[in-house]
């Protein structure tokens, strides 16, 4: 097994293995600027992306690595339309009605085949020595990106029973897109950016997000591959949902740490946790503040499953300095005493 | 025709208030029009009605009772009883948008996330500041433009991302030196408290019931 898997496996199982496992979660727009590349140029290129996200590894030497392009990828293909800046993430001109939302072929529609070619390259090159995981959306994120997020939200109350409809259509479309990448060997990571507990709450999360993350979850796992869930946003109103889900590791962007520890110390199986280092600190934070934070995060997670992450994305133009001072500061640490 | 009135205007102004909270778009409507029928004032059944509903609504969401979806439904129930309301208000040659002073929003240059602004608009309307919404992805100049045009207060800045952060801290630079009389708020998942000291801003809110507060402050009115 090599280091980076070892690694991965060993915080998995809070073994206590040193140094721990580690992921800046890279995407495409940082990949395209460290590369000095136009974003809607690598975007559209499977071997560009591809590329740009091998060059980064090589760079930062990462023990976990995600193939993301961007949040609108399966909206795109849904039938929403972008616009794609020359150097900047691309952003809906035109969105869906929820019952115009089309049924999708992942080798045919938008840049599904684009991002299908760059995780299979991907995953060849590098899967062997470092876990990679492809990032999709659940369901719900897919259909609410579609439709505009905020007329979206208002149907969960207004018209549910139509939401209900969008997400099922979603739900199908993001099934046959996990069917192609499981089927060239891909772990998954399922991205949840609009199924935030900050943004829904408990109760519209357990109503209408939830059932379908947990089935593709297990559709994962019952491939006989990694599965991962990536929730945006203030996750403490559903912690105690994401400690039970069946999946190997949780992505957190905010959450309270000690109500985390205490959900899963009840001897039961529950997901490793990943995420919460502030992108805003490693975009522009002082090195000592940086080496402060990774060290306190580890610290506060030993002896827990746990990988030390980004909250989210590394911003696009985050010096390159600052994700070494970061990866070093993970890898140098020690248990005090 | 008082005779013919089966509430009172205390009773309907309380009556819009839960119509607000129950989400209920369709029964803000109907009692809006019985104020209309009943030849209530407009203004405060926008005032104590349908923005003290707002006001609760605002409540249930920095209590994390209500979320994104309830305050959305919310609004869209306080906008059916005030485009009801609002012509005879005028006719009555009455206001009540910007008693509380008036607030320039925006989000930053290269942000189109606008979900926060929104609800934050949303929220501060309530409460009685009268609004200028300029949009997504703002530039200084246009920003700039409108302090000088506007007898604008507050200015209130949302991002989303944190690869615009520079754009806020630039704007809220340019601000600084141009209109240094103009408050200036900031908002959005990436800001803490320590960036909105650091680039000048006045202040910062986790939510849209801080912002209120944090408008109220501002403006000498908490």
């Amino acid at each position: 097994m090599s280091p980076a898997w070892e690694r991965f496996r060993a915080s998995l199982a809070a073994s206590g293995q040193l140094p721990v496992c580690v992921a800046p979660l890279i995407a495409a727009d940082h990949a395209a600027f460290l590369q000095n590349k136009k974003l809607r140029s690598v975007l559209h290129s499977a071997d560009e992306l591809a590329d740009a996200l091998i060059h980064a590894q090589s760079l930062y030497d990462c023990d976990f690595m995600i193939v993301f392009a961007d949040v609108y990828v399966e909206a795109e293909a849904m039938g929403c339309q972008l616009e794609y800046p020359e150097d900047a993430p691309p952003h809906i001109v035109r969105t869906c009605a929820p019952e115009s939302l089309r049924a999708t072929i992942p080798q045919r529609d938008g840049r599904l085949p684009v991002m299908l070619a760059a995780a299979k390259r991907v995953i060849t090159e590098l899967g062997e020595a470092i876990p990679v995981f492809v990032s999709i959306k659940d369901p719900f994120s897919a259909a609410a990106l579609a439709c505009g997020a905020e007329e979206f939200f208002e149907l969960l109350i207004s018209k549910p029973a139509l939401a209900r409809r969008a997400i099922e259509i979603s739900h199908q479309n993001q099934l046959r897109y996990l069917e192609a990448l499981l089927e060239m060997g891909a772990n998954v990571i399922l991205g949840a950016p609009m199924a935030s507990g900050g943004i829904l709450g408990e109760k519209h999360f357990k109503a209408f997000a939830l059932e379908s993350i947990v089935e593709l979850l297990s559709h994962i796992r019952s491939a006989g591959r990694l599965a991962g869930l990536h929730i945006c946003g203030d996750s403490d109103p559903i912690l105690a949902e994401l400690s039970r889900i069946p999946v190997h590791f949780v992505s957190i962007e905010s959450f309270n740490v000690d109500r985390w520890k205490e959900l899963i110390s009840d001897g039961q199986p529950h997901p490793a946790v990943m995420g919460y280092f502030p992108t805003d600190l490693l975009h522009r934070g002082p090195v000592v503040q940086i080496e402060a934070e990774v060290q306190g995060e580890i610290a506060s997670l030993w002896g827990f499953p746990h990988i030390l992450a980004t909250a989210c994305d590394v911003p696009q133009r985050c010096p390159e300095s600052q994700v070494q001072t970061f990866m070093k500061a993970a890898r140098g640490w020690r248990p005090k005493g | 025709m008082t005779e013919d009135r089966k509430y009172t205007a205390a009773e309907l102004h309380e009556q819009l208030a839960r119509a607000v909270l129950d989400l209920d778009v369709a029964r803000s409507g109907e009692l809006a029009q019985l104020v209309l029928d009943y030849h209530y004032s407009a203004r405060d059944a926008i005032l104590k009605g349908l923005s003290e509903g707002m006001r609760r609504v605002g409540d249930r969401f920095c209590s994390h009772e209500f979320f994104v979806p309830e305050v959305l439904v919310a609004a869209r129930a306080m906008y059916r009883g005030l485009n009801l309301l609002k012509p005879r208000m005028l006719e009555e040659g009455e206001t009540t948008s910007g008693y509380r002073g008036k607030i320039a929003i925006a989000v930053v240059e290269g942000d189109l996330h606008d979900i926060g602004k929104n609800v934050v608009k949303l929220m501060l309307e309530a409460e009685g500041f009268e609004m200028v919404d300029l949009g997504k992805n703002v530039t200084p100049a246009i920003i700039s433009e409108t302090l000088q045009k506007d007898n604008i207060q507050i200015l209130a800045l949302s991002t989303l991302m944190t690869s615009t952060l520079a754009a806020m801290k630039s704007t809220v630079a340019a601000v600084r030196s141009q209109h240094p009389q103009i408050k200036v708020m900031v908002g959005g998942a990436p800001i803490s408290a320590t960036f909105a000291s650091e680039i000048g801003a006045d202040g910062t809110a986790g939510d849209a019931s801080g912002a209120v507060r944090l408008a109220l402050t501002l403006t000498g009115q908490s």
